[in-house]
């Protein structure tokens, strides 16, 4: 009962900060990371076919469908090791599939908190399931992460069919 | 292109103890070597071509390569070659001549090959045959094949005959002939020519990098054939290696009457496993072991024979160093 009065009271606070974000947003054409808890969760595309769920400050990052059908059936996923720093479009790990080892790119500058056990034993997860059970790994981002540089669902789904 | 000294080549993800005959390799002096780009272990020596296409990663094309080098090389000599679905160049469509592996950057890419003209058939089966038992392990597997030399269809086919005839074919696609500019030898260590190789080299031969990045494996391996007070038991050997690095040796005796020992064993592999597997490390722990587990005052020597027979069986399961 006090915990629900007590995010009543907080919750115009966040929405104020929201706003004002937003107003910054438009004005500054930048768009960074709101910290509330109120934010949903948004998903994210790179131009090398990665994408990335941002929640709050935690991020997962995974291949497209698209990717994973460029890529043929993985047989091996490297993965990078728990507490490592990575910056953005530096490298993260590697996918072998039976056509080639192909570089994971990070998208966006974190530590790295969480790996997907599973694909140790089914690396062909990230085939079946690229959007959700086939992710690769989860990180604690940067605080200055910025998503001007990736693409939304929609923006996304153009760009791959400029790709082909 | 090019060509090297004997060398063991694994893929990215593989486990060269589990793909090839590493004491021979040792014994032969043969370098053992793991590449960046994925596939199987392959054998080089100078009777093989290595053929690398460096492009960008829009222009990544497998087919394209292997056709043009088909090719130029059915152009000249009159040889059935074709390339199969796994990419192989196969001669006479049952003997595989070139093996093909590739790398995709985030804007570059390599695809390379080998082409066996002149191997020694006998050495790379050998060499490929791995001593190694009762391993399980999550890297990528080789595929086995029947090989064969070009030479032995076309004995005029060298390396020198063939780096010409592929690049003056290369070079022809693009309306060129060959000429000093655009066709000569170069040195790939050159830190000038190609800045940041010298770190790339050394990277590339550390213990680390050959054999550390093997994946998680496990041995297991059962010994009989030993009595102890006339009652015959086995021997159960179980190590655990990550990152190349004995994480855990456990023993296990099925007899009652060695309760003790395999209790007193297991804690000594507890105290002394972590090692890197390397010979030296092996020999280190196996003379701990006897010096530990050596006669004594309290007249313990029966069960010193049966330590020693233990201790055989978790040096037998490494024999594959």
């Amino acid at each position: 009962m006090a915990a629900s009065f007590a995010r009543r009271a907080i919750f115009p606070t966040y929405r104020c900060l929201n706003g004002l974000t937003r107003y910054r947003q438009n004005a500054c054409h930048a768009r960074f990371i709101s910290l509330s808890n109120n934010f949903q969760a948004s998903q994210w595309f790179t131009k090398d076919h990665e994408w990335v769920t941002i929640d709050g400050q935690k991020g997962t990052i995974g291949i497209s469908n698209y990717a994973q059908e460029k890529l043929g059936e993985i047989v091996y996923v490297e993965l990078p090791e728990i507490g490592t720093s990575i910056d953005a479009e530096e490298v993260a790990g590697c996918l072998e599939s039976v056509k080639a080892a192909s570089d994971i790119v990070n998208p966006v500058s974190g530590t790295v908190t969480e790996i997907n056990e599973a694909l140790k034993d089914e690396p062909a997860l990230v085939n079946s399931k690229p959007m959700d059970e086939g992710w690769l790994y989860k990180m604690d981002l940067a605080s200055d992460v910025r998503t001007d540089d990736l693409m939304d669902a929609a923006a996304y789904k153009e760009y791959c069919k400029s790709c082909d | 292109m090019w060509k090297n000294k004997p060398a063991i080549v694994s893929g990215r993800h593989q486990n060269p103890w589990l793909e090839a005959n590493i004491p021979l390799a040792a014994s032969l002096d043969l370098d053992i070597a793991r590449r960046s780009s994925g596939g199987g272990t392959v054998y080089h020596d100078e009777g093989n071509l290595n053929l690398s296409f460096l492009k960008s990663r829009d222009s990544y094309n497998r087919k394209e390569n292997l056709d043009l080098v088909v090719e130029a090389i059915t152009n000249r000599w009159d040889i059935d070659l074709t390339v199969n679905d796994r990419d192989d160049i196969m001669l006479n469509k049952l003997y595989k001549v070139s093996g093909t592996a590739a790398k995709l950057g985030r804007l570059q890419s390599y695809h390379h090959f080998t082409l066996l003209h002149c191997v020694n058939q006998d050495l790379l089966q050998r060499c490929l045959t791995s001593p190694m038992q009762g391993a399980s392990s999550k890297a990528t597997k080789s595929f086995p094949a029947t090989v064969m030399n070009l030479s032995e269809q076309e004995p005029d086919i060298t390396f020198e005959s063939l780096i010409n005839t592929i690049g003056r074919h290369f070079l022809a696609e693009v309306g060129q002939k060959i000429t000093p500019d655009n066709f000569h030898y170069l040195n790939p260590l050159c830190e000038e020519d190609f800045p940041g190789v010298t770190d790339i080299a050394y990277k590339l031969q550390t213990w680390e990098w050959r054999f550390g990045k093997s994946p998680d494996f496990s041995i297991h391996r059962n010994f009989t054939g030993q009595t102890f007070k006339s009652r015959p038991y086995s021997v159960q050997v179980n190590v655990a290696v990550r990152k190349g690095a004995l994480t855990s040796i456990e023993i296990g005796v099925d007899n009652p009457d060695l309760e003790l020992l395999d209790c007193l064993i297991n804690q000594f592999c507890k105290d002394h496993s972590g090692f890197l597997l390397m010979h030296d490390n092996v020999k280190d722990f196996e003379s701990k072991f006897l010096y530990c587990f050596s006669e004594s005052e309290d007249g313990q020597s029966e069960y010193v024979t049966e330590a020693q027979w233990i201790l055989k069986c978790i040096v037998s399961s490494l024999d594959f160093l």
